[in-house]
């Protein structure tokens, strides 16, 4: 009895579970359209963050120890704030984040994650090419940005927002790349076979 | 219980098994709680290892959101067989992603809770862990395990457990038996042997020794213990044996003691039993109370005073049941009395009532009782009816006051009758005497002496016969005082020493020297046996002597007794007469003849005054041989020195006075000579009276004339008388103070003397005393307060000094006595007023002064004794006192006493001697003081 009981229990959980599920990865249409492109930067802003978890810098990409990790835009701030709000007193590994909104980089402006916003689609070439060697975290959204030499490419998958890394890039910045976020990448290219 | 009735080898084993499986048990079980603990740990931490490595893996695709990723990371858990789910949960806690092992099993979709403990439940086990990025949590990671691998082992586990318990117990069995018998076989031994002693009582067994341990232990002390047992036994049966034979023995004992016990009792009861016929036959009542006054025991006589039949009627009760109120109250006082003061009472005269309700005196005495330890439980008590008794008491006072009564006037009648007796005896005698002083013709003096003597017999007669009804009524008493007995002897010898003489009897007399100079007692009854004996010795002896002798039979210091032995060489008295001679009224002679007069009282009266000495007195006599009669009496020793002191004083009086002696005979004027100057007195002597006239003249011429003649009254040349005449006649002589000493006491010689003024005439033998006594009194030793005894025939001559009389006032009812008195004083040259009684002497003495008053004592109207209290009472105020002498018949003891208590100061008895009266006249007529009469020189 108690074994029978049971799996009808159980039975009523999956299915619940399974709601639940389809639930939460569809996300309610009604408000969708306002909060994509909102959401998008938000989530964006959140993997900005995320990303310097999983990414390693050479010593020298800092003054010091407890020297600040730096997040810098470049052109127009894409994500008006949001980056600021999902950094707001977070640190990653000891170093406090703080957030620089550029016209313009320079090695000099001691960013160790350069986000190049769409809108400098123009400069994006350049800059890159001058970030190449420095040990900055280059994100782009443009859509071959890792392909143009940027570490991390944001682009959109099935409305939801994915990422592409360039390995051979991270590896000219120096920067090391956790493997689980390797694993997350829609694409990897740069390594010996690529994804 | 039967775990306790089990043997010992069962019990052991029991607690073998029992310690071993516990043991074991708890051992397994520990272990398999450990271990159950340590696979839970070992779980958890598999699994929380588990969740961190998928956890970290999951880091990036909670960050990057990337649900695929991270259900694939977890799909590696299909690896881990154990793992029946596993979730992951974003930071929100919702899904993110999950692992099923097989579809449809339990799923994680909630965490239910926050902390990583692991959730045990019954088939699995769920541990959440967070998972951390950086700083924050990036969500959370549950696994559920399930725990079949782990009920498994358990199951294993407890099997093997199992397993080990049931071989080990077995084995502790097979060897538990083998090794408890190492212990057990001596107990059990131990045990048996025990029990077969107990059984058989056979303690000759004893146990087999068993090594050192404790059984060994115990079982050594258990043979001891038997050992000694055996010897006790051994002594315990000996000593039994003794006991027996002693037990026998007291019990014997035991059975002679009951026996003697049951005799005892037997004894007790039957004493009880007399004793209870005794107090139960005594006329007394006799009882017992206890605390409360309530009878315990009653006698039969109490039981039927009141009426009851028997005493048990009366226990339990008390007098309160028996007798009124008043009584009992009075009775119950008495019996609290003696309870708590613990005294007896003696003698207590209670009011009671008989059964016939009579009233009774009961005369009761009661006793406390005492238990042992002195407390009072009750008391006993005695009762006598004292009824009869009172009644017997006062008829016995009645009869007695009847009695003395009756001997009051037997006193009476006696004084009245001495005295009606006396008066007129007392005038014949008195007046023949005056008659015979009178000048008479020979036939009358004849005459009138027959009549004296024969008045005298009769005065004899009568005073005996008053003596001897006095001495029957008991009247008489020894007038005891201290006297000189050989003075007296002599001169109650004397007295009858005429009589002998003129029977031509020597009287002779001797007293031992051992008797005591001075004695105590009654002279002149003394003098009275004496003379009655003598004068009967001299009576009943025609030739020969009569002799006194007095001897000392016994003498003390304050005591002795005399012996008078009157011895006579008479006619003698026939033995068959010798008792009845003491009877009254009887004679040895009763024949008509009766030669020999008398009463035939005078032994009589003799005799209880011999008893009343406290002597005997007894006769030796053989008819024809003499008598001897003999008495005792008993005398108190006086000191001799106040007689002798007596005897001083006339001394002084003789002391100078100047005398001179005539006496032819030479002895004799030596004698007398040596005891005149004895007394100091100057003496001289001659021989002859022509000597002695001329001695006087020379004195007379000389101034120093003698005081005082002594003279013999047989002188050679010329008799006493003629002598005498001579003085008389000599002028200048005339007037001297003569005495005369005689041989014999002729008839006429005292009326001669008077004739001639010889104021003393001594007949010889003159004791000292006497012979000094005269003739203190002759030389005036009245004024001194001396008057010596009168125990010698001194004739007052009746020519006395003018001067020399006296106003005497004579009270006397008696004609007759007044008359004699009246002439006797007359006589004497003194002036008489005459008064018949005490009234008419009172009046007389209001209107004149009488130097003297006579007063008889019993009188008509006034009596003596009266009418001088009257006198005395008024003399208070005046201070005056007027002699008054009583005149009395009665001569009884008491009488001389009431009369001196009156107030009178002398006293003379009736019939009046004239001697005696002449010695008070001279008192008086001396110096006309009167002097106050001391008692003791009374006669």
């Amino acid at each position: 009895m108690k074994a029978g009981s049971r799996r009808g229990l159980n039975t009523l959980r999956a299915l619940l579970t399974c709601v639940l599920l389809t639930a939460i990865s569809n996300p309610l249409p009604t408000a969708r359209a306002e909060s994509t492109a909102t959401t998008e930067y938000a989530v964006k802003a959140a993997f900005l963050f995320h990303f310097a978890q999983f990414v390693e810098w050479p010593p020298e990409a800092f003054k010091d120890a407890g020297s600040p990790l730096t997040y810098c835009t470049v052109g127009d701030d894409p994500f008006h704030g949001a980056l600021d709000q999902s950094v707001y007193s977070k640190s990653v590994g000891n170093r406090p984040l703080q957030v620089q909104h550029l016209k313009q980089w320079q090695p000099t402006s001691g960013c160790q994650v350069l986000f190049i916003a769409e809108s400098e689609n123009q400069r994006r070439g350049v800059e890159l090419a001058g970030a190449s060697q420095y040990p900055v975290l280059t994100v782009g959204e443009s859509q071959y940005f890792v392909q143009q030499g940027g570490v991390i490419g944001f682009c959109l998958v099935e409305n939801k927002v994915r990422f592409n890394i360039n390995l051979e890039a991270a590896g000219k910045a120096r920067l090391k790349i956790s493997a689980k976020l390797l694993a997350l990448a829609k694409t990897v290219i740069g390594n010996s076979g690529g994804k | 219980m039967p775990f306790y009735r089990a043997s010992i080898e069962r019990k052991l084993t029991f607690v073998m098994l029992t310690t071993s499986l516990l043991g074991l048990s708890v051992a397994c079980i520990g272990f398999e709680i450990y271990e159950r603990a340590s696979y839970r740990r070992a779980i958890t931490s598999e699994l929380t290892a588990l969740a961190d490595t998928l956890g970290g893996n999951t880091t990036a695709s909670l960050a990057f959101n990337d649900r695929q990723s991270a259900a694939d990371i977890l799909a590696a858990l299909k690896a881990e067989r154990d793992v029946v789910a596993a979730c992951l949960y974003d930071k929100n806690e919702n899904l993110f992603a999950q692992y099923q092992r097989a579809p449809g099993g339990p799923d994680c979709r909630v965490p239910a809770f926050q902390d990583s403990r692991p959730r045990f439940a019954a088939e699995s086990v769920t541990l959440y862990r967070k998972i951390v990025l950086g700083d924050e949590t990036a969500g959370g990671i549950a696994i559920i395990s399930d725990l079949d691998a782990f009920h498994a082992k358990l199951r294993q586990y407890t099997e093997i457990s199992a397993a080990v318990i049931f071989c080990s117990a077995l084995a502790t069995f097979l060897v538990s038996s083998r090794l408890i018998r190492l212990i057990t076989a001596p107990i059990l031994q131990l045990a048996e042997v025990a029990s077969t002693v107990s059984e058989r009582e056979d303690y000759t067994l004893r146990a087999v020794a068993a090594g050192d341990d404790e059984v060994g232990k115990l079982i050594a002390a258990f043979n001891q213990m038997l050992q000694r047992i055996q010897q006790r036994d051994a002594a315990l049966k000996n000593s039994n044996d003794q006991l027996e034979s002693r037990v026998q023995e007291r019990t014997r004992q035991l059975q002679s003691e009951v026996d003697e016990r049951i005799r005892a009792e037997e004894a007790l009861s039957g004493e009880r039993g007399m004793l209870r016929a005794l107090i139960d036959n005594v006329p007394d009542f006799m009882y017992v109370k206890d605390a409360e006054s309530r009878f315990v025991v009653a006698n039969a006589s109490l039981a039927r005073s009141r009426g009851f039949k028997t005493p048990d009627e009366m226990l339990s009760k008390s007098d309160f049941d028996f007798y009124p109120e008043e009584l009992a109250s009075a009775y119950y006082i008495d019996d609290q009395h003696v309870i708590r003061s613990k005294q007896t009472l003696f003698d207590r005269e209670e009011e009671s009532f008989d059964s016939l309700g009579k009233k009774t005196w009961v005369l009761t005495t009661k006793v406390p009782l005492f238990d042992k330890t002195g407390l009072v439980t009750g008391l006993a008590g005695v009762g006598r009816d004292i009824t009869e008794r009172q009644k017997a008491e006062r008829e016995m006072h009645l009869a007695k006051e009847t009695a003395e009564a009756a001997s009051r006037a037997k006193s009476e009648f006696l004084a009245n009758m001495s005295h009606e007796i006396r008066t007129p005896l007392n005038g014949v005698i008195g007046m023949t005497d005056l008659a015979l002083e009178t000048k008479l013709t020979g036939e009358q003096r004849e005459c009138l002496e027959t009549v004296k003597t024969s008045a005298d017999s009769l005065l004899t007669v009568i005073n005996d016969i008053l003596d001897f009804s006095k001495i029957e009524a008991g009247k008489i008493d020894l007038d005891l005082m201290d006297f000189d007995l050989r003075q007296s002897l002599e001169a109650t010898l004397k007295t009858l020493a005429l009589q002998a003489h003129e029977k031509g009897l020597e009287l002779l007399s001797e007293v031992a020297s051992e008797v005591p100079q001075a004695v105590r007692g009654d002279p002149s009854r003394l003098r009275q046996i004496l003379v009655n004996l003598v004068g009967n010795a001299i009576k009943f002896t025609s030739q020969g002597e009569v002799a006194l002798n007095v001897t000392s039979v016994q003498t003390g210091s304050k005591e002795c007794v005399l012996q008078f032995t009157i011895s006579d060489t008479g006619i003698g008295i026939a033995a068959e007469k010798q008792e009845l001679i003491f009877e009254p009224f009887t004679q040895a002679d009763t024949s008509t003849t009766r030669q020999y007069g008398g009463t035939g009282l005078g032994l009589t009266i003799s005799t209880r005054l011999v008893a009343m000495m406290h002597g005997k007195i007894w006769v030796e006599s053989e008819l024809g041989h003499g008598t001897r009669f003999h008495f005792t009496g008993r005398f108190g020793i006086a000191d001799a020195q106040t007689l002798a002191a007596e005897a001083v004083r006339p001394r002084e009086i003789l002391r100078r006075a100047k005398v001179l002696i005539v006496d032819d005979n030479l002895t004799n004027r030596g004698i007398l000579e040596r005891m005149l100057r004895n007394w100091e007195m100057k003496v001289a002597s001659v021989a002859g009276g022509e000597a002695a006239l001329e001695q006087l003249s020379l004195a007379r011429e000389a101034s120093d004339p003698y005081q005082l003649i002594l003279m013999d009254m047989h002188l050679s040349e010329m008799d006493g008388f003629e002598l005498v005449e001579r003085i008389r006649q000599t002028p200048g002589l005339a007037t001297t103070t003569i005495m005369m000493l005689s041989s014999a006491d002729r008839r006429g010689d005292s009326s001669r003397c008077r004739e001639l003024g010889v104021l003393a005439y001594l007949v010889k033998p003159v004791s000292q005393s006497e012979l000094r006594d005269a003739i203190a009194r002759v030389l005036g030793a009245k004024d001194q307060g001396y008057d010596p005894p009168l125990n010698s025939k001194v004739i007052p001559p009746d020519t006395r000094d003018s001067s020399g009389f006296l106003s005497v006032l004579l009270v006397e009812d008696n004609a007759v006595n007044q008359r004699l008195a009246a002439r006797l004083l007359e006589k004497r040259g003194h002036h008489v007023v005459v008064t018949a009684n005490g009234q008419e002497a009172l009046a007389a003495l209001e209107n004149s002064a009488f130097d003297l008053v006579f007063m008889d004592v019993q009188m008509p109207v006034m009596d003596g004794l009266e009418a001088t209290a009257v006198i005395r009472k008024k003399e208070q105020l005046t201070g005056n006192h007027q002699p008054i002498i009583a005149l009395t018949a009665h001569a009884m003891k008491g009488d001389q006493l009431r009369c001196l208590d009156a107030g009178m100061d002398g006293y003379l008895s009736k019939p009046i001697r004239t001697q005696e009266l002449d010695a008070i006249l001279d008192r008086f007529v001396i110096g006309r003081k009167a002097v106050p009469h001391t008692r003791e020189s009374l006669v």
